[in-house]
């Protein structure tokens, strides 16, 4: 699938949600299909450790579960944890498109800067994040500051690839049309080069905060003190096996709730891929 | 129709065009080829010149030529008495020669209002109120005003590319270059285009360049038709079409039109099937 199709299905979904009200959202048929999977899952679930199904055995049920989040929800310590960790995605995210969108571009529109940097980023981009971590620790002066510089590297491998692409994949007659029209080589860059990789910078964002927040759990793990990461490993040091469960459903719907919002940001930004 | 876009016929007597011996060597991948080779021809200032041949034979090479896109390797390509390409000078692109390409090429990411106003925005001509107010206008005259805040990809082909022509008309360039510009459109729609484009003709007499492979449509359309040769490309047969303007679709069976299409069409069958027997890629 091209970028442009990726656009133009985040611009169609996030504008049929924002045109309606919430209640009929509630009644669209599609998102009642949603709910009733939802609800599906949860009574699968519960079934499954009822009747003993083999993996199943030792999990909690989602009543235990609920029991648990109910108990969470009441301590403000949840909370923080959630602030913490989105500020941390919305750090490392934030500085992985503003060194990542400006170097992908330049990269894509300069052969001759790409064929120079191309190497080093092409080895560094297949380390995994966590095996920053070490070295992460050793050499920035904080934890904190170390889990977020893994998280940026999380997003900024994806959104610099996907901005390269995107500028190499504009179509030549766009940039010759600009020259033709009178556009000096600043404005075909400003005016053809940025809005041209739109689409594919959109789509390398909403791939990399999904990663950000999957980097995020393992970096509060082994640098944190406090987050929705940290949460769900300190249940498991205590034992307490529902709460990891709340944990992990936590940072799915933090890491869902975050997508929306990059889709709805980009879409908003390509009103041009908008179906009318 | 467009006859206020931009100073009528004759207002500026500029836009002749003089193609002297030009040549193009494509080298750098493997061996050398020759896709242009001593291509000749006086174009007058406000005159329709459509050039055909077979496809690959370095029509666009040559446009590109003109255009400034890609630089000659020999002879040279005169403006108005101003040589703009030769070997020894590289053809810089500009808005005295605007181009309408073969699929379109109106951004996306702008409305058509945004586009039209492009050419005089980024040349700094005007102030961006201005432009669009200009826009609009020319787009009002040519019957385009409802369209002008959607965005290109809403429309039909045949709309892009009347959008386009007025993108390209609204910075009073001497030249239009028109590569195949009707290309992707259905036979009806073409058909309509030709009119458009001869409305839009008669109004400014502007030094068109265009290239094609359609036959009825080089004819229709042209003062003279140029075949070239299959590769590399030379200036076979040129031909004077003296169907009075404005021409109606009516004339493409009159008995004048046949007689001339006999003639370019026997030319340009020759060449294709040295071309076929060559079996040579294409090149752009």
């Amino acid at each position: 699938m091209n970028a442009d199709a990726i656009g133009s299905a985040i611009g169609r979904r996030t504008r049929s949600a924002s045109a309606r009200t919430s209640w009929a959202t509630l009644t669209n048929v599609h998102a009642l299909r949603g709910v009733a999977g939802v609800v599906g899952f949860i009574v699968l679930w519960q079934l499954g450790v009822l009747f003993h199904v083999p993996v199943l055995a030792k999990v909690p049920t989602p009543v235990d579960v609920a029991g648990a989040g109910w108990h969470v929800l009441h301590d403000p310590r949840y909370y923080v944890d959630w602030l913490i960790s989105f500020k941390r995605v919305f750090i490392g995210f934030v500085l992985a498109q503003v060194i990542g969108v400006p170097l992908g571009l330049f990269m894509g529109w300069k052969a001759a800067f790409r064929y120079l940097t191309f190497p080093v980023l092409e080895v560094l981009r297949p380390i995994p994040p966590l095996a920053w971590v070490p070295l992460s620790i050793l050499f920035w002066p904080t934890p904190e500051s170390s889990i977020v510089f893994v998280l940026f590297l999380g997003a900024f491998f994806t959104v610099l690839i996907n901005t390269v692409a995107g500028v190499r994949a504009i179509d030549e007659r766009y940039v010759r049309a600009a020259i033709s029209l009178g556009a000096t080589p600043a404005t075909v860059f400003r005016r053809i080069i940025l809005p041209g990789a739109l689409p594919a910078i959109g789509t390398g964002m909403a791939i990399g905060i999904g990663i950000t927040w999957e980097v995020l759990v393992a970096a509060e793990i082994i640098a944190g003190r406090n987050g929705l990461g940290y949460l769900t490993w300190e249940a498991y040091v205590a034992g307490a096996v529902p709460t990891i469960i709340v944990g992990m459903v936590s940072i799915g719907i933090a890491g869902y709730l975050s997508s929306l919002l990059i889709r709805s940001v980009v879409a908003r930004a390509m009103p041009w891929t908008r179906r009318t | 129709m467009a006859s206020a876009l931009i100073p009528p016929p004759g207002a500026t007597a500029a836009g002749a065009i003089s193609l002297r011996g030009v040549r193009k060597v494509y080298d750098s991948h493997g061996p050398a080829i020759v896709a242009v080779d001593d291509w000749t021809l006086e174009i007058a200032s406000g005159e329709f010149v459509v050039v055909v041949g077979p496809s690959g034979c370095g029509k666009t090479t040559l446009l590109n030529g003109i255009a400034g896109f890609d630089p000659i390797t020999g002879g040279e390509i005169v403006l108005d008495g101003k040589t703009i390409a030769s070997a020894s000078r590289s053809a810089r692109p500009g808005a005295d020669r605007i181009v309408v390409f073969q699929n379109g090429s109106l951004f996306p990411w702008k409305t058509v209002v945004d586009n039209v106003a492009y050419g005089p925005i980024v040349q700094r001509r005007m102030s961006r109120g201005q432009a669009l107010r200009e826009a609009r206008s020319a787009l009002a005259r040519v019957g385009l005003g409802d369209v002008a805040e959607a965005y290109p990809r809403t429309l039909s082909s045949g709309v892009q590319r009347r959008v386009e022509m007025v993108r390209a008309l609204i910075n009073d360039p001497k030249v239009l270059l028109l590569d195949e510009p009707f290309r992707a459109l259905d036979a009806i729609a073409r058909s309509v285009m030709h009119e458009e484009l001869l409305r839009l003709y008669d109004a400014t007499r502007k030094t068109v360049f265009f290239i094609t492979h359609d036959l009825d449509e080089a004819i229709f359309l042209a003062d003279r038709v140029v075949v070239s040769t299959s590769r590399p490309a030379r200036v076979k047969h040129v031909l004077r079409v003296d169907l009075p303007r404005p021409r109606t679709y009516l004339m493409m069976a009159s008995r004048e039109f046949l007689a001339l299409k006999r003639e370019v069409a026997d030319a340009v069958h020759e060449e294709a099937e040295n071309a076929f027997r060559l079996g040579e890629p294409e090149l752009a």
